[in-house]
């Protein structure tokens, strides 16, 4: 009936190559859809009519003297802009959307094709619509050079620009798509998250392009030294963000039983080095030390967003997870922190914190020493960098915990969500509680200078209202408070901690495990499995 | 080659969905897979077709374990099942091809195995339909089509007579049979018992996502048969004749279909006409009295109860 293909060898492959199902497949939906042939036209329609007007009221407006170059690539570029900003990643969530949308997923992810597979088809059909709709703009932004006052590399670097940016917002569309979670929870995200993501980058590039930052780039006194690395920065920054969600979207339509979170792991490790790395060279550069605050605000919050989705999750280690864990001591030591399970992650992500300040450490010791200026000398400075992000990991790495530990005391049975819940209940509750409590026994809110230890919101309070002296103590404080529940927490969990390490160990198959002899013929000689990678 | 279902268990909260379920069939036979709505059916066959996980157990297709090589599986299961998704905007042949695509084929290999089975299942006139203007049974044979696009040798299939006219039905038989014949291990749920008696070899019984019955056809029948089962029609008021039936020795599960009363005798034929003489005494005006081959329904009413989870 139909054949299969051999397995390629390494310099065959090339004879083998095919193009991606999902893009072939994906690009056919949308040449047959006629919302995006709708659009398109209908932005055309707009182009023209924005041409047209700008020819015959602009010139009669400000004389023939007047440029109306910008004028008219404004307006194509907004238009471009609003419509490829909102629609596409709108058309492409919802198509995702709807081929994840209950138990009955798509059969597409039962196919051969590997997860990888799938989402590069997905990410290649929305690059290309992304195209599409761009291309239909660019004669017009060309032909608003002909009208003079833009030049030909400012229309080229805001396209550019434009474009990345659109890319990593039909990106975030998809992974939103293929998110775990409860259809009603995708559209509150889409519609709070996504919505804010698409008009705050709709404002970055307008903001760059009207503020003539990007003509600006051109007319620096030092262009290679200035502005290129400016351009390298952004274009890495949207290749390494790229990257991340790229490997989410891998991750969530992975199989749980496959070891999913091995990839997702490594590349978030290089993720955030890169990130630390960026702003210390950034900063040692250009001799800006406060360059390396953003370490200390970025790299916690993806920490305790990380804790919040590992106790998701489940937390037993399937039979091919078991599988492929090293025997040797020290790689199934590394292993632990990169294979599935909520332990490892939660102790990978407080790993990557702990990494961080150590980075830190020696980004300042290197700069003290090799820079004029001088970082952090004083003991006094050390609690905004170091203390203040380590109690909020500290203090939301205890109550990932407990909120384990209450899901599995409590309600076992139900989904381990429920453990995310617990977690954001922790954080909040008992100070909403405090709050209302001592409001309805004093009619007054509580003191800026109370120190509460344990609760996560009087910090932000110790951080913004008090002097330095007490503000201080106060985060000592708080220090102490986050170990102390660390400790408790861990206590609490002490027995499934033990489980989770004895757990993870190579898979030992009982000799009595049931085997099916297998036929003669041919019949037994399954199919190669294809690397399509 | 050998697919075993070995002490599958499927939880979803505190719901046993499939518990402790073992069966196993082979190459070149159709086993149908009969039960209740919400038996556990389903969940059985997804996790067969790599589309969920166990709880515990393993399917084994040969020596290779769906639960550690759910990749490898794929490339010899080919899922069928009771709906086919929303692919509203793409044509038969688009569909097609893009499982094609997607098991690998490649050129003229695919091109070849498209069009092949667009022929084979009777599709190749309404290939440049799109699938939202297909009626179910031509949404059905599409399914199948893509199913066997990639040449699998184990067919799996959700209720695909559901919804199907009786033409559709005779013609998804056939298709079936061709298909064993061919030498693919077909597996089919389906609640239209009497069809699946006439191309089944074997079957799997199923209800609160325990096993009942399971093995090949003439195994159960004959397991069964020490039960004789007769078919009665009269021309007696049905309320009477079955509180009459209900008080006899030697019946089991009295039941009316239709303008008959079915119900199975132990023991030996005398019983039965022990029976009979019993009814005519008590003036039921019996016009027919008849032993009746017990086929898959008879089975699957004597061992049911239709409780769900």
């Amino acid at each position: 009936m139909s054949e299969t293909t051999d397995p390629p060898g390494r310099l065959s492959r090339f004879r083998y190559f095919d193009t991606n199902p999902v893009w072939v497949k994906d690009l056919r939906q949308a040449a047959r859809n006629w919302t995006v042939t709708g659009t398109l036209l209908l932005m055309l329609a707009v182009f023209y009519f924005i041409a047209l007007g700008t020819m015959i009221f602009g010139e009669t407006d400000s004389g023939a003297s007047s440029y109306v170059g910008p004028g008219i690539y404004s307006a194509i570029g907004i238009t471009t802009l609003i419509v490829a900003y909102i629609f596409i990643p709108i058309y492409v969530g919802i198509r995702t959307l709807m081929e994840r949308i209950s138990i009955n997923a798509d059969l597409q992810y039962i196919t051969t094709m590997t997860p990888q597979q799938i989402i590069r088809g997905k990410i290649l059909s929305s690059t290309y619509l992304i195209i599409l709709f761009y291309s239909a703009a660019v004669p017009f932004l060309v032909f608003s050079y002909l009208l003079r006052g833009i030049d030909l590399p400012t229309i080229l670097l805001s396209v550019v620009l434009t474009f990345l940016v659109n890319v990593l917002l039909t990106m975030g569309a998809i992974v939103l798509a293929l998110s775990p979670l409860h259809i009603i929870m995708k559209i509150l995200l889409a519609l709070f998250v996504g919505g804010n993501a698409i008009f705050s980058a709709m404002w970055f590039v307008i903001g760059a392009v009207a503020s003539n930052f990007i003509s600006g780039l051109f007319g620096m006194g030092s262009f290679w030294n200035e502005a290129v690395p400016l351009i390298i920065t952004f274009v890495l920054d949207a290749i390494l963000i790229a990257g991340l969600l790229y490997h989410t979207a891998v991750a969530f339509i992975t199989p749980t039983s496959a070891n999913r979170s091995k990839p997702l792991r490594i590349y978030v490790t290089f993720f955030c080095s890169m990130v630390v790395l960026q702003f210390y060279l950034w900063a040692w550069f250009t001799n800006e030390e406060d360059l390396y605050l953003p370490v200390v605000v970025i790299i916690p919050c993806l920490v305790i967003l990380g804790f919040l989705f590992s106790i998701a999750g489940r937390d037993d280690l399937s039979l091919r997870v078991q599988r492929d864990i090293p025997s040797s001591p020290f790689s199934r030591f590394v292993g632990f922190f990169f294979f599935n399970g909520t332990l490892s992650c939660l102790m990978w992500l407080l790993g990557l914190w702990i990494a961080t300040v150590f980075s830190l450490l020696i980004f300042n010791v290197l700069w003290n020493g090799f820079q004029a200026s001088s970082l952090i000398s004083d003991f006094d400075d050390i609690y905004l960098p170091y203390i203040a992000p380590s109690i909020f990991v500290l203090y939301c790495f205890a109550y990932a915990l407990l909120g384990l530990w209450l899901h599995r005391t409590f309600l076992p049975k139900k989904s381990p969500k429920l453990a995310s819940l617990f977690f954001i209940l922790l954080m909040l509750l008992p100070f909403l509680f405090l709050i209302i409590v001592y409001f309805v026994f004093t009619q007054d809110m509580i003191d800026e200078d109370w120190v509460i230890p344990g609760m996560v919101p009087n910090v932000f309070m110790v951080m913004g209202n008090y002097p330095e002296t007490d503000r201080n103590y106060g985060l000592w404080v708080h220090f102490a408070s986050s170990i102390l529940m660390v400790g408790v927490a861990l206590l609490f969990n002490s027995k499934w901690i033990i489980s989770q390490i004895k757990q993870f160990k190579p898979l030992q198959r009982s000799v009595d495990r049931p085997t099916v002899e297998p036929d003669s013929g041919d019949d037994n000689i399954l199919p190669p499995i294809i690397d399509r990678g | 080659m050998k697919i075993t279902v070995d002490h599958l268990r499927r939880e979803f909260g505190q719901t046993i969905a499939v518990d402790d379920v073992s069966f196993q069939f082979e190459s070149g036979q159709i086993f149908g897979f009969v039960g209740p709505n919400g038996a556990g059916k389903t969940t059985t066959m997804r996790i067969m077709a790599t589309l969920d996980e166990p709880t515990a157990g393993d399917v084994r297709l040969d020596n290779l374990s769906v639960v550690e090589d759910p990749e490898r599986a794929r490339h010899l299961i080919g899922f069928v099942p009771d709906e086919l998704r929303a692919y509203w905007d793409t044509t038969v042949n688009d569909y097609i091809d893009f499982f094609a695509r997607a098991y690998g084929l490649k050129g003229a290999h695919r091109e070849e195995a498209v069009n092949s089975m667009e022929e084979f299942t009777n599709v190749a006139g309404i290939a440049d339909k799109q699938l939202r203007a297909l009626s179910k049974g031509m949404k059905q044979r599409v399914s199948l089509a893509r199913a066997l696009v990639g040449d699998p040798e184990i067919l799996i299939l959700d209720e695909p007579a559901a919804g199907l006219d009786p033409r559709a039905r005779i013609e998804l038989r056939e298709l079936l049979s061709l298909l064993a014949d061919q030498g693919k291990a077909i597996f089919i749920s389906s609640h239209i018992l009497a069809e699946l008696t006439e191309i089944c070899h074997g079957a799997v019984i199923i209800e609160q996502g325990r096993i009942l019955e399971a093995g090949e056809t003439g195994e159960i029948l004959a397991k069964r048969e020490q039960k004789l089962t007769y078919a009665l029609r009269s021309m007696s008021n049905p309320d009477e004749l079955m509180r009459d039936l209900l008080q006899m020795p030697h019946i089991d599960h009295p039941r009316q279909a239709g303008n008959e009363f079915l119900f199975e005798v132990e023991g030996s034929e005398e019983n039965a006409f022990e029976l009979l003489n019993l009814l005519i005494q008590k003036n039921h005006r019996i016009i027919e009295f008849r032993q009746t081959k017990t086929n898959l329904e008879d089975i699957f009413m004597n061992i049911t109860e239709g409780k769900v989870q």
